[in-house]
């Protein structure tokens, strides 16, 4: 059915001109623009009208600039109404996708050194392999080139790589280590005590270790310097995970309770009850928008952390151990001995719809117990460690087809890598600008604008005490009454007195009428009951 | 009476030929009043003189003889005395000599008008020239000042009447009168006669006259026009000095010289003002016309007042105002004295500087467009400057281009040397514009750009105009489109072809809020309804109105009701979206509770029949019967259709894929009733065997919802059957997962429809919300589960288990499992712990009151002092402000707590005051928005941003060219 209502008549160059104007708007712009018709100030007006319109031009181009964004994402389809997505495994995957891709699955058997940790760098070129009886690996995997192999002979816990390929920290039994990428040690950070977690902010160039004590400490990996050790209070943490887009850390806890933290504050920013039982594994998506959380309790909760409200919760046949969201957000779940790979969470909640009823993916079954699961960045890759080995499984359309080469190049080679070390370095943001909001930078604080405006101006008017007293409370009680009681008794009769008296007696007229109209509102016989204000 | 009329009319013809209209309304209005007010004494007429009504008095003082007839003629009489106020003045006293008592009573009244008037409307200058006339005139004239107008009136309207009346007439008056008129060669006479006279008239009409302006300033015209019926106003200004004549040898001649010398002062300052006016007055005394005395010249402007026709007087305006604004000329005298040198100069100076600012001005727009600009590249780029750097016309090189170029040559799309046609008649002008001077040229490029300017002035508005036709062409168009879609509709409804259920939706919508829309409120019919009030008496009328206000009830609910289901349906969609609100650990209150309940309903309806075949159990044999089941199932089919519609009513919407899973399960469902039949009754006993002993059990209720989700589960999920149906490998690798919620049947679907559960997928899929999800991930491991668990299930799963078939036993997993998790959780008060502690934040957070008291500070402490002293002892009690439990910003969260400290290391990243320019925080803020760094813009983008103002390109940099203009 045609609009009935006809729009004005556009010319039809016009109108697709608006069209794109609006796309671009809407994919790139960065908010509503502010109204200049009301800005008294000429020149301001003028100025304001050219930001708009360098705002409106950087959408354009960059809607235009998209013509460079060479690769398509895309998922698995079902030809009919019967088929699922679910039901496609791996060896069906290979055998259709070329050959290169193909070869991007596989498995690693690593049978004897227990449940294992992976980590991708940045630019999902190495892989890092950690398994809990103190084999530690790093690999280019898609070479198949093993870069190191330490046999560490302890615990451990978790491993992270740091801003490039070239180092990683090991949480080991009772200190983070770094090690470069031969698997030299190279620093030992004996101020994290029996590290659980680790999590490393690219920016910032912060490593985050959170401790069996439930202290979560800060390294500046670029300085070396702590800069931040925060108590959580609440025991051991169950999980750790850092929101890319505001490099606030998630602790996740015993009680079901997940806290955030900036290394700014030591009391936790955001304390929010997401499970019943301790929070097992979290995950937040690139835009920062949705977290998502499994728990003791067999749940999966979504999270919509801009506004810290639950948006889903579905149930789990066991509780997930491991959660991650790729970057195009597609949630992979590790669980008992199985992987699920769910697509649309969040398309979901943001539609208000209903939830998601069926995976997009399934892998397991084998008998291996998950521990975690990574995906690469850049390719449709889903790392899975489990008790007995790693997995690297093909999940089509879980990567970011295009890539920014300025952020993370997974083809870079030697010179650009110290590069973007370097330029890394220079843009670091400072830990102090961590907070909730990332763009609270630059902005007004209002609270000394205030402060600075009253003190600039000379001739303000001292705040009137009477007016204190006029609106607040009423009854017995009223910030008028008190006055009087307490402070008119006295013999002293000035000009707050006098107007406070004055102001008395208007509330009292104002009672009385009211009084009277409620009596004739009730009428003669029930009018004793109009109740009087005190 | 009629006669009344017609003497009205009379005067009223003649006034209203030279009245304008609004005249009229008011004097008629007065009439009415004045007819009611005649039979009331005289106080109330002197009441209506200073409306400006005289008419009444003068009829009686004129009619003494008793015609009563003229007292209602209001209108024009009335005019014409205002209008003839100055002239007849004496003659009025003269009147009052001839009728006695009656006259003084005029005067008196009159009297009183002038002072009343003169109080009121006149300015304070005029007022003081009145009173000069009456001291001067010591008790006359005052009283003549005003009787004057009356008296003129009279007279005119004597004229007026003449024609009709002056037969009847018989008065004394009105034949001296007469013998007036007939005495106009006497003019000159009366002129010559006496000086005092003159002057006295011209006192009484200076002061009437003034006074007259000031009370109808409208009238004035009507009086300069009146100036039209030449002969009559002569002839009576005449007649009026005449009876000044008689007047004044009476009263007036002992006052004398002074009385001269006095109106000679008078004149002096009514000159000034109406010079004009003076002029008629004292032409009374002169011969000519128009108000001059022979001395002076007659001009233009002294015949405008004469003029009555209002188009000759607007031809004549210009002239009017012409004269004014000459001036007379001075002859040229001697050159003035050459100013002093530094005034010179100053001068000089001054006209230097506008010269100079002048050419300095024409800078201000290069400036300014400078100052404005983002960047700016020296050397400048020249405007002017052709732009367009013509590419080279490139030669063909290689086969395939030659082929083209000689195609082209063949084709006289271009020459040899591969110029286009158009190319080169460029390419001619430029030469022709070589030749030509410049001058030519700039012209020619003028005109052409005038031309240019022209065609595109025209194009705006050619488009205009098409936007304006365009709109009523869309218009029209549109109602023709819409009838003729509903038409279609119609046809297609006729067909049998049920329009998509969205679509009829919409359009009823869409009607129903059109209707309600004030296009139909207000139809004609309404509006006549409202505006004849036929509703009061016209049965069929009410009854439509009352129709009309029914429907629109019903449109209201329409919209609202949908509105409302919407509602609903968002509420159940968004499952656990509103949880914080409610207890997240309640199985009640969890988001889906809803739904459930509603599902609830729903399997009990279904119980219920169950349950009447059970008690219909012991005549099993009847009901065993083929013809009997047949009926029974289709009975059931039918029930299960109805429910399965409110079902889908209940989610409002169906979706597209329910609509086919309908159309699947119609095949299938009537196929294999029989064994529906059958499986259900086998179904529902070990089912309300298994009811029972819940009931007795304490955890009834709990217990209860668990199992009729079971059931659910066991209804909706496909896998069951399935799964006994073929059995799958426990361990492969890529496992085949469990039929997915999307397949499951609708639970009232399964008892009759066993087998076939591909088909039906129905809307169940919001009713088994909880479940579903839980099932999805993968059925294998479901069941493996389920394995596990069982012997760690509730002793009810346990008796629920040995009764179910082998199938049935992965359903219920899933609730097992919730039911574990909520057992195995019930030990941590995790909730309550954290309630607990948002609680204390809360308080925290709050504002706090600190007791600064220090304990002996201005009274006694420690031991042995009495409780009422120590609470006699003052407190210093600080508060300190938080932040309010209502403002906090999870105020609405239950499961959350923010912090509201400020974090104080973030501050040094923030503007600590509002910058300059900015007027408000959203403004500069807005400024701040795009980041500049390569990283969130496109390189173009980046650069522009970071391009300095002022580049400056190596080289010389020639000034800025003067601007031209």
């Amino acid at each position: 059915m045609p609009d009935s209502a006809p729009t004005t008549a556009v010319a039809p160059a016009q109108r697709k001109e608006n069209k794109r104007l609006a796309e671009a708007q809407e994919k790139y712009g960065r908010g509503k623009a502010i109204h200049t018709q009301g800005v008294r100030d000429k020149k301001l007006r003028r100025t304001l009208k050219a930001v708009e319109e360098k705002y409106q031009d950087a959408a354009l181009k960059a809607k235009d600039a998209e013509i460079l964004l060479e690769h398509d994402a895309g998922f698995i389809e079902t030809e009919g109404e019967l088929e699922r997505t679910y039901k496609v495994r791996q060896d069906e995957i290979r055998e259709n996708v070329g050959i290169e891709t193909a070869k991007k699955g596989f498995e690693l058997k690593l049978n004897d050194l227990g449940p294992y940790r992976l980590d991708y760098t940045r630019n999902g070129k190495d892989l890092l392999l950690a398994g809990r009886k103190g084999h530690v690996a790093t690999m280019d995997w898609r070479a198949g080139k093993l870069g190191c192999e330490l046999q560490l002979g302890e615990t451990v816990r978790d491993a992270k790589w740091l801003h490039n390929n070239q180092y990683f920290a090991v949480a080991q039994k009772k200190y983070i280590y770094i090690y470069d990428h031969a698997g030299a040690e190279v620093h030992c950070l004996n101020r994290h005590l029996e590290p659980l977690f680790l999590d490393f902010l690219p920016y910032h160039f912060l490593l985050v270790g959170a401790q069996m004590s439930g202290h979560l400490k800060y390294t500046d990996t670029s300085t070396g310097q702590m800069v931040a050790e925060l108590p959580t209070r609440q025991g051991a943490p169950t999980s750790l995970c850092q929101n890319p887009w505001n490099a606030i850390m998630h602790v996740g806890h015993q009680n079901g309770t997940v806290t955030l933290w900036s290394p700014n504050s030591q009391t936790a920013l955001v304390k929010a009850l997401v499970h019943r039982g301790p929070v097992r594994s979290m995950a937040i998506d690139r835009q920062g928008r949705y977290m998502v959380s499994t728990g003791q309790d067999m749940k999966m909760n979504v999270w919509d952390i801009r506004m810290f409200r639950e948006v889903h919760s579905y149930s789990c046949y066991q509780p997930g151990a491991s959660v991650s969201i790729s970057d195009r957000n597609l949630t992979a779940v590790g669980w008992g001995t199985q992987v699920s790979v769910w697509r649309g969470l969040f398309d979901a909640a943001l539609a208000d719809q209903g939830k998601v009823q069926s995976p997009y993916l399934n892998w397991g079954g084998d008998g291996h117990r998950m521990e975690s699961v990574r995906w690469c960045p850049f390719e449709d890759v889903l790392g899975v460690t489990h008790d007995q080995g790693f997995a690297s499984i093909l999940v089509p359309g879980a990567g970011e087809p295009n890539f920014d080469a300025l952020e993370a190049n997974p083809y870079e080679n030697t010179k650009q890598r110290q590069e973007a070390e370097v330029r890394g370095l220079l843009h670091k943001l400072q830990p102090d600008m961590i907070s909730l909001d990332p763009h609270f930078i630059g902005k007004l604080d209002t609270i000394r604008d205030k402060k600075n405006r009253e003190e600039k101006d000379l001739d303000r008017r001292p705040e009137d005490p009477m007016e204190k007293l006029k609106n607040r409370g009423r009854g017995r009680n009223s910030a008028l009454r008190k006055y009087l009681r307490k402070k008119g008794r006295r013999n002293v009769i000035d000009d707050k007195r006098i107007k406070a008296e004055l102001l008395r007696k208007e509330h009292q007229s104002r009672a009385r009428d009211r009084l009277q109209t409620e009596r004739e509102e009730l009428g003669p016989a029930l009018g004793r009951f109009a109740k009087r204000e005190v | 009476m009629p006669r009344q009329q017609t003497q009205q009319r009379g005067p009223k013809d003649n006034s209203s030929k030279k009245k304008q209209q609004p005249r009229k309304r008011p004097n008629k209005a007065l009439n009415a009043l004045a007819i009611a007010e005649q039979q009331f004494p005289v106080k109330p007429k002197i009441r209506r003189n200073r409306l400006g009504e005289e008419y009444g008095q003068h009829n009686r003082k004129r009619h003494a003889a008793g015609s009563d007839e003229e007292d209602s003629d209001g209108d024009g009489p009335d005019n014409k005395r205002r209008r003839f106020g100055g002239d007849g003045s004496d003659s009025e006293n003269a009147g009052s000599d001839g009728q006695g008592r009656r006259w003084r009573i005029g005067h008196v009244d009159s009297d009183d008008d002038s002072e009343l008037d003169s109080d009121e409307a006149l300015g304070e200058s005029d007022e003081e020239r009145f009173e000069g006339f009456t001291f001067r005139g010591s008790g006359k004239p005052k009283s003549k000042a005003k009787p004057k107008p009356s008296e003129s009136k009279k007279k005119s309207r004597q004229i007026n009447l003449s024609e009709d009346v002056e037969d009847e007439d018989e008065d004394d008056e009105d034949e001296e009168e007469d013998s007036d008129d007939l005495g106009e060669d006497a003019i000159d006479l009366t002129t010559a006669w006496d000086m005092n006279t003159a002057a006295e008239e011209e006192e009484a009409q200076a002061g009437s006259k003034s006074k007259n302006r000031e009370d109808f300033g409208s009238e004035e015209d009507e009086e300069e026009e009146e100036g039209d019926d030449e002969d009559e106003e002569d002839s009576e200004s005449n007649e009026d000095s005449d009876f000044d004549m008689s007047d004044d040898e009476d009263v007036v001649d002992e006052q004398g010289l002074a009385k001269l010398q006095s109106f000679v002062n008078s004149m002096g300052t009514g000159s000034t003002e109406k010079p004009k006016k003076k002029g008629g007055k004292q032409e009374h005394t002169a011969p000519t016309e128009f108000g001059l005395s022979s001395t002076q010249k007659l001009t233009i402007a002294d015949l405008m007042p004469s003029i009555t026709d209002s188009r000759l007087k607007n031809s004549l305006k210009h002239v009017d105002t012409a004269p004014a604004n000459k001036t007379t000329s001075g002859i040229p005298g001697k050159l003035d004295a050459p100013l002093a040198k530094r005034q010179q100069d100053r001068l000089d100076r001054a006209a230097a500087y506008e010269r100079s600012k002048e050419t300095m001005d024409r800078w201000l727009e290069t400036v300014k467009s400078n100052r404005r600009a983002e960047h700016l590249m020296f050397p400048l780029v020249d405007p002017d400057a052709e732009q367009t750097h013509r590419i080279d016309v490139t030669k063909p090189q290689t086969d395939l281009e030659h082929a083209i170029q000689d195609i082209l040559v063949e084709s006289g799309l271009t020459d040899n040397k591969g110029k286009s046609a158009e190319e080169q008649v460029q390419e001619f002008e430029e030469l022709q514009a070589r030749k030509l001077p410049i001058e030519e040229i700039r012209a020619r490029r003028a005109e052409l750009r005038q031309r240019r300017d022209l065609l595109f002035r025209e194009e705006v508005r050619a488009k205009r105009i098409k936007k304006i036709k365009s709109k009523s062409y869309r218009r029209v168009h549109r109602k023709e489109r819409e009838k003729l879609e509903q038409q279609e509709r119609q046809a297609l409804v006729d067909a049998g072809v049920d329009p998509d259920e969205d679509d009829r939706e919409k359009f009823e919508r869409r009607r129903a809020e059109a209707r309600m829309g004030l296009k139909h409120k207000e139809s004609k019919f309404a509006k006549s309804l409202k505006q004849t009030g036929r509703t009061a008496w016209d049965e069929e009328a009410r009854l439509g109105a009352a129709d009309m206000a029914l429907r629109e009830e019903e449109l209201r609910k329409r919209i609202e009701g949908k509105r409302t289901t919407h509602g609903d349906e968002d509420y159940l969609g968004s499952s656990s979206s509103e949880s914080e609100e409610d207890n997240p650990w309640d199985e009640e209150a969890d988001s889906d509770a809803e739904k459930r309940k509603l599902r609830q309903k729903l399997s009990k309806l279904e119980g219920g029949e169950d349950g009447e075949l059970e008690l219909k159990g012991p005549h099993a044999k009847l009901l065993s019967m083929k013809f009997m089941q047949n009926a029974e199932a289709s009975r059931k089919a039918q029930n299960d259709a109805e429910v399965r519609k409110l079902n889908r009513e209940l989610h409002g919407e169906e979706s597209q894929s329910e609509a086919e899973s309908e159309v699947g399960r119609r095949k299938f469902g009537h196929s294999d009733k029989k064994k529906s039949g059958q499986e259900q009754k086998s179904k529902a006993l070990p089912r309300n065997e298994f009811e029972e002993p819940l009931g007795s059990d304490e955890e009834a209720d709990a217990a209860e919802q668990d199992v009729e989700m079971a059931n659910d589960r066991k209804g909706n999920n496909g896998k069951p059957g399935r799964s006994a149906n073929k059995p799958r490998g426990g361990l492969s690798k890529a496992p085949e997962p469990v039929e997915p919620p999307a397949e499951e049947e609708n639970p009232w679907l399964v008892q009759t429809t066993r087998n076939n559960r591909r088909p039906v997928v129905s809307d169940n899929q919001q009713t088994v919300d909880i479940n579903l999800d839980d099932a999805t991930p993968s059925g294998q491991s479901s069941r493996k589960a389920s394995k596990k668990e069982k012997p760690s299930a509730s002793t009810q799963k346990q008796h629920l288990e040995p009764q179910d078939d082998s199938e049935e036993e992965s359903v219920p997993v899933l609730l097992k499992n919730h039911d574990l998790v909520k057992r195995a959780f019930a030990g941590d008060e995790v909730v309550q712990d954290f309630e607990h502690e948002k609680r204390d934040t809360i308080r925290e957070e709050d504002d706090q009151v600190i007791d600064n008291t220090l304990p002996g500070w201005g009274s006694w402490a420690g031991e042995g002092v009495s409780k009422k002293q120590q609470k006699r002892q003052k407190r210093f009690l600080t508060k300190v402000d938080g932040v309010k439990p209502e403002d906090r910003k999870d105020a609405k969260l239950a499961r959350v707590i923010i912090n509201e400290k400020r974090v104080k290391k973030n501050n040094k990243y923030m503007a600590t005051q509002l910058p300059h320019e900015f007027e408000s925080k959203a403004q500069y803020e807005r400024s701040l928005r795009l980041p500049i760094g390569p990283e969130w813009t496109t390189k173009e983008t980046f650069q522009n941003a970071t391009k300095p103002r002022v580049m400056v390109k190596q080289g010389i940099i020639k000034p800025m060219e003067k601007p031209t203009v």
